[in-house]
């Protein structure tokens, strides 16, 4: 028998098989499609991430949930911030909805590294992280307070920083999160002697790297044609809710009752 | 807390309360006298709490209690706190890698045998409780084999005093037929597992298997509140 993970990527192939074709015909019907492919692994990934967090006892554990959670929710953030938030202004819309996916994440690298302490056998603390974290906090919380200031600053006075400039430091902050990420994520895998952990954080790599390698094309920075670029967008999309969708069920064993 | 104080019927058949009223009524009381029993579960499930109240029980009837542990005692008072329970007033001895009368080291598998040994010898004329919480790292960083025989040589000491020792072991980080092979040297097998039913995820708890009293092929649910572990009959 099929378990659910094959049984839901076998719809989501079917589902951008049925996007790609439509797309070619009519570009209204396949973004429909595209749009329920995403939304409902997007949902599903949250709704196995919850539902697993409620069912563990130890907060260590439902704090990794819970982020790898709010991460997978902010996906909807992401791609709808410039619309939730355009009454703000552009400035904000763009900044916000950046600021709040960068937070997830790195709450989420936060819980995983203290979790993953836990199953090294030898109980290293990864970066000395129990310490640095302590750093780390408020340093985000001040970088996430002024750059949402002088957004709000520069979006309703005429001598405000010009966007290219907010948007390199923006830049910055990612690589700076990435950097982290980079390093202790597969660090704290590597120390892990737990398989399920080191399956959970493979698949949350695998959608963090997804979306910076197809950040680019999304982003019209790669020269291709529309549709072709579309339909790159909408793979990657799809690709990196299942990503969550798999990092959510692989942080522990979910067996089935047996009526023996 | 009373309901549930060990009680001996006679020399031979002893019962020492797991802490938790609804855990013991499925064991006919509570874990056998002069037992090991081994609690199953995958990371964060709370097999440690299993532990926890096993000890707050004993020390509250006034058995003396080790606890071994690879973490540092703070942090276990921390955990210990998160499920309501208090291990300040009256401390079990701590075999911890920080904070304990004890140190534990992770790579002296010879020294943790000699202690837990040395410590039973010492409380001879007591009733002991054990809880082991280093299972599954030491399984990590030795052959399973060398792991199996500190184990079976522990047991049987173990088994010569008035003691019953409880040891956690992680589902998921070990081979299933390292998991078989542990579940053979103890006299009970508790588990503590999530179940995927459909689209919801259920924490059920089974008595695997325990020592005086027949199989029981039945699950339970189980969740954690501030007054303890609820455990409750499964229906589908």
């Amino acid at each position: 028998m099929a378990g659910k993970p094959d049984a839901t990527l076998t719809i989501l192939v079917f589902l951008f098989i049925v996007t790609t074709v439509t797309a070619s015909v009519s570009f209204d019907v396949a973004t429909v499609f595209a749009l329920i492919a995403y939304v409902a692994i997007i949902s599903y990934a949250v709704y196995w991430a919850f539902s697993i967090r409620r069912a563990l006892a130890v907060r260590l554990y439902r704090n990794q949930e819970l982020a790898l959670g709010f991460v997978a929710a902010s996906q909807f953030l992401d791609a709808t911030s410039h619309a939730v938030f355009i009454p703000l202004g552009f400035y904000l819309a763009y900044f916000v909805g950046e600021a709040i996916v960068s937070l997830v994440v790195i709450y989420y690298i936060d819980a995983s590294v203290l979790a993953g302490r836990m199953s090294d056998p030898l109980l290293r603390d990864t970066l000395h992280w129990r310490r640095l974290r302590t750093f780390i906090w408020p340093g985000i919380v001040i970088y996430l307070v002024a750059i949402v200031s002088v957004a709000t600053y520069s979006q309703y006075s005429t001598g405000g920083i010009p966007f290219f400039t907010l948007n390199a430091v923006s830049v910055l902050f990612y690589l700076a999160w990435g950097s982290i990420f980079v390093v202790a994520i597969p660090l704290t895998a590597l120390r892990s002697k737990d398989p399920l952990l080191r399956s959970h954080l493979g698949w949350f790599t695998a959608f963090i790297a997804l979306g910076f390698i197809l950040a680019p094309v999304g982003n019209g920075l790669v020269p291709l044609p529309t549709l072709v670029a579309g339909l790159i967008t909408v793979g990657s999309l799809i690709a990196e809710g299942y990503c969550l969708y798999r990092s959510a069920r692989a942080l522990v064993p979910l067996n089935r009752v047996s009526l023996e | 807390m009373f309901q549930c104080l060990t009680f001996c019927l006679n020399d031979a058949w002893c019962l020492a309360s797991s802490g938790i009223p609804a855990l013991d009524k499925l064991m006919a009381d509570g874990y056998p006298d002069k037992s090991a029993v081994l609690v199953v579960g995958p990371p964060g499930i709370g097999k440690e709490a299993l532990g926890y109240w096993f000890s707050q029980t004993g020390l509250v009837q006034g058995d003396f209690c080790l606890y071994v542990t690879r973490l540092s005692v703070r942090e276990i008072l921390q955990d210990v706190k998160g499920f309501g329970i208090d291990l300040q007033q009256r401390v079990p001895l701590w075999l911890a890698s920080e904070g304990g009368q004890i140190r534990y080291d992770v790579n002296d598998l010879a020294n943790l045998s000699f202690n837990i040994k040395d410590i039973l010898r010492k409380n001879a004329d007591r009733r002991i409780r054990v809880v082991i919480d280093v299972l599954s790292s030491l399984l990590m960083l030795n052959q399973p084999e060398t792991i199996y025989k500190f184990l079976d040589q522990l047991l049987t000491e173990v088994k010569q005093y008035d003691a019953v020792l409880l040891a956690t072991v992680e589902e998921g980080m070990h081979k299933p037929e390292v998991l078989t092979a542990m579940q053979q040297l103890f006299d009970g097998v508790v588990e503590l597992k999530l179940y995927e039913e459909g689209l919801r995820v259920l924490p059920l708890l089974r008595v695997r298997k325990m020592r005086g009293i027949p199989p029981q092929p039945g699950y339970y649910n189980f969740s954690f509140t501030r007054a303890g572990m609820e455990v409750s009959a499964y229906g589908r």
